[in-house]
C-alpha cells in the first residue's frame, strides 16, 4: 500500500510539472507566414492539359498562350484543308491529354458552351485498362444518342455523359488520346465562334456540378 | 509503461529520504517548436485520425515554419501551380489547432489579390473582376468565407478555438486575368493572430461588397487638382464641352473627360497620354474598409464589346502615404459594367491621379483615350 501510494504522489508531480509548464502556453500568439499561389500554364498546372503526340496534335492544337485551344478551320501544312467536309463525322483523335497534377483522385470530364449535337471530346483510353471510371464497369460504355454521332462512347460530356462512365484519375494518373468530333451538317468555321470547353474535375460528383 | 516509467524517475528523487537541505538548479525551458508541434500548430489539415488530408501537401514546412505552397518549389505535388484562366479550390489545406491550455480566437490577415480589371471571367460565376482572387474558408465549405481583410480576432470574422480543437482552412483561387508563372500573392505574408483574451463569439458582420457598411459611405471626387489633357490620335485637340471638362469627372453623373494622347517628336506618342488628378474634400477622404474589399472605384464609360481597349495608369496619395503618389494598377473600359476597383494601400487617400496608357496603334484618329466618368470609394461619416 505504501509503494502503491507513493506512485499516485509521484504520478500526480509528474501531472504537476506538465500543467506548470502548459501554463505558459498561450495568451496570444501572432505568426507571419508565407503564402505563394502561383499561376501555370496548363501544361504544368495542378490539371495538366497538354497536347498529345502525333500529327493532329501538332496541326490542331495551340498551346502557346498558356491556355490550351482548338482550332479545325484550316491546315498549315502538308495539306491546305480549310475545313470538314460537309454531311460527314469528322473525327480528330490523339489531340490532347490530361494528368491529374494535384493530391487527391478526381473525376474528369468536360462541358462545352456550343451545345452537345455539334461535336464532343472523347478519348480513348478505357479499353487497355489503365483507366478507372467512376461506376468501373468496363465495356459497357453509354449509349449516347445517334443524334450525336461517332464515335457513340467515352464522351467526357459531363452535361450528356452518364457518372458512372467518367474517368477517374488518381494523382499521377494521365488521360490520353483525347479527341473531338463533329458531327454532320456542323461547319466548324461558324459554328464554334467562341467557342469554349471547359475541362472540369473534382474529388466528388458534387465538385463538378453533377 | 508510460506511467511506469515517469514514476521510477519521480521516486528515484522522491525516494532520498529525510534530508536537510537540497540545492538544485532546474533549467527554465521555453522550447521552440516547429509549427506543427507548437502550442498553436500551424500543418497540413488531419482527419480524426490524425492522418493527413490530401491537400495537405500543399502545405510546406522550412526550418519549422509553416508556408502554402501551390507552386514548383512544393515538391509534394507534381503541378506547378493552379491553371491560368480557371478557378480551382482546395478544400482542406491547412489547420490551426490549439494546443495551448485556454480557448482562443484565431484571425488570419493577408493581402489578397484581386482579379484584374478586364479580366475575361465567365458569367456563370458570382464574381467578376475587381473581386477578390482567392478566398479562404472553413474546411470543405467554399460557402463559409474566412475574412482575411485585417487582424483582429476580436472581430467576429475570427473563429473560436476550444483547447484541443482544430480548424482546417481551405481555398479557392480564381486565376482569371493573371500572366502565367505569376505569383498571386507577389511575397505577401499570412498573418495569423490567436489570443484567448478576444471575443469572437458573435456571428460575422454582414456587408457585402457593394454596399457601404457600419461609418461608412460611397462618395466622389469634390475638385480638380490638375488637368493636361492630351489630344485625339489624329492630332485635333479634344473640342468637345462633352469630353473635354476635368469637372466632368467629379461627382457621380453621366458626364465624363477624355484623357487623350501625347504626341511625341517624332511623328509617334508618349507612353504616358493626359493626366488628371482629382481631389477628396477633408471630410470625404477615402478610407480602407476593415471587412471586405476597400474599393477605390474608378467609372468609365461603357464601351461597345468590340471597340479597342482604352486604358489609364492608377495612382493614389493622401496623408496615408505621406503624400506621395502610389501606383495601383490600370483601369480599362473592358471591366466589368465599366467599373474598375483597386485596393488602397493605406488610408485616408485623398487624391487620385489618372494617366492615359491607351495604345494608340490599335485606335482610329478621332479617338481620345480613356474617358473617366467617376472617381469614388469608400469615406467615414
Amino acid at each position: 500500500m505504501q509503494r502503491r501510494n507513493f506512485l499516485i504522489g509521484a504520478v500526480s508531480t509528474a501531472i504537476g510539472g506538465s500543467a506548470l509548464v502548459g501554463s505558459g502556453a498561450f495568451t496570444s500568439v501572432q505568426a507571419d507566414r508565407t503564402i505563394s499561389v502561383n499561376t501555370a500554364d496548363d501544361t504544368d498546372a495542378v490539371l495538366a492539359i497538354r497536347a498529345d503526340s502525333g500529327a493532329n496534335a501538332t496541326e490542331y492544337v495551340d498551346t502557346s498562350g498558356g491556355t490550351v485551344s482548338l482550332d479545325f478551320t484550316s491546315t498549315d501544312s502538308p495539306g491546305d484543308g480549310s475545313g470538314v467536309n460537309a454531311n460527314a463525322t469528322t473525327v480528330f483523335d490523339d489531340l490532347l491529354n490530361v494528368e491529374n497534377q494535384g493530391t487527391q483522385a478526381v473525376i474528369v470530364g468536360h462541358r462545352q458552351n456550343f451545345g452537345p449535337q455539334k461535336g464532343a471530346l472523347y478519348h480513348e483510353d478505357y479499353e487497355d485498362g489503365s483507366i478507372t471510371r467512376v461506376g468501373d464497369v468496363p465495356g459497357e460504355f453509354d449509349e449516347v444518342p445517334s443524334s450525336i454521332g461517332s464515335p457513340d462512347n467515352n464522351i467526357t460530356n459531363l452535361d450528356t455523359a452518364s457518372l458512372k462512365n467518367l474517368a477517374v484519375l488518381e494523382p499521377g494518373d494521365v488521360l490520353e488520346d483525347i479527341g473531338f468530333f463533329v458531327t454532320p451538317g456542323t461547319n466548324p468555321a461558324t459554328d464554334f465562334i467562341d467557342g469554349q470547353i471547359t475541362f472540369t474535375a473534382g474529388a466528388e460528383p458534387s465538385n463538378i456540378g453533377l | 509503461m508510460g506511467v511506469g516509467a515517469t514514476a521510477t524517475g519521480g521516486s528515484a528523487l522522491l525516494g532520498t529520504g529525510a534530508f536537510t537541505s537540497v540545492e538544485a538548479e532546474r533549467d527554465v525551458a521555453v522550447d521552440v517548436a516547429g509549427d506543427d508541434e507548437a502550442f498553436l500548430r500551424l500543418g497540413p489539415c488531419t482527419d480524426t485520425n490524425d492522418d493527413p488530408r490530401p491537400n495537405g501537401d500543399y502545405v510546406v514546412q522550412e526550418n519549422g515554419l509553416f508556408g502554402i505552397s501551390l507552386s514548383d518549389d512544393n515538391s509534394d505535388v507534381s503541378g506547378d501551380g493552379v491553371n491560368s484562366e480557371a478557378l480551382s479550390r482546395f478544400h482542406n489545406v491547412f489547420e490551426v489547432c490549439n494546443q495551448g491550455t485556454q480557448s482562443v480566437c484565431v484571425d488570419f490577415a493577408v493581402d489578397v489579390p484581386v482579379i484584374p480589371n478586364g479580366a475575361d471571367v465567365p458569367d456563370r460565376y458570382d464574381f467578376e473582376d475587381g473581386d477578390l482572387a482567392v478566398v479562404f474558408y472553413r474546411g470543405d465549405d467554399p460557402d463559409d468565407p474566412i475574412n482575411v481583410d485585417d487582424l483582429d480576432p476580436d472581430r467576429s470574422g475570427g473563429f473560436p478555438l476550444e483547447v484541443g480543437e482544430c480548424q482546417c482552412v481551405g481555398l479557392e483561387v480564381r486565376a482569371f486575368g493573371f500572366d502565367t508563372g505569376e505569383d498571386l500573392f507577389e511575397g505577401a505574408q499570412l498573418e495569423i493572430f490567436a489570443d484567448a483574451d478576444a471575443d469572437c463569439s458573435g456571428s460575422p458582420p454582414s456587408n457585402p461588397p457593394d454596399e457601404p457598411g457600419g461609418d461608412l459611405e460611397i462618395t466622389y471626387a469634390d475638385s480638380v487638382v490638375r488637368s493636361d489633357q492630351g489630344v485625339k490620335k489624329g492630332g485635333d485637340s479634344i473640342d468637345d464641352s462633352q469630353r473635354d471638362d476635368p469637372k466632368n469627372a467629379t461627382g457621380n453623373n453621366n458626364e465624363f473627360f477624355s484623357l487623350g494622347f501625347k504626341p511625341d517628336d517624332s511623328g509617334g506618342f508618349e507612353e504616358d497620354g493626359g493626366q488628371l488628378v482629382v481631389m477628396f474634400d477633408s471630410d470625404d477622404e477615402l478610407v480602407q474598409r476593415g471587412f471586405d474589399t476597400d474599393i477605390l472605384d474608378i467609372e468609365t464609360t461603357n464601351g461597345r464589346s468590340g471597340y479597342p481597349e482604352e486604358k489609364a495608369l492608377v495612382e493614389v496619395a493622401g496623408p496615408g502615404t505621406n503624400g506621395d503618389f502610389v501606383e495601383l494598377g490600370t483601369a480599362t473600359n473592358k471591366a466589368s459594367d465599366g467599373e474598375n476597383t483597386f485596393e488602397l494601400p493605406a488610408e485616408p487617400i485623398n487624391k487620385v491621379r489618372l494617366t492615359d496608357r491607351t495604345d494608340p496603334s490599335i485606335h482610329g484618329s478621332g479617338s481620345d483615350g480613356f474617358d473617366v466618368r467617376a472617381v469614388g470609394g469608400y469615406t467615414r461619416v
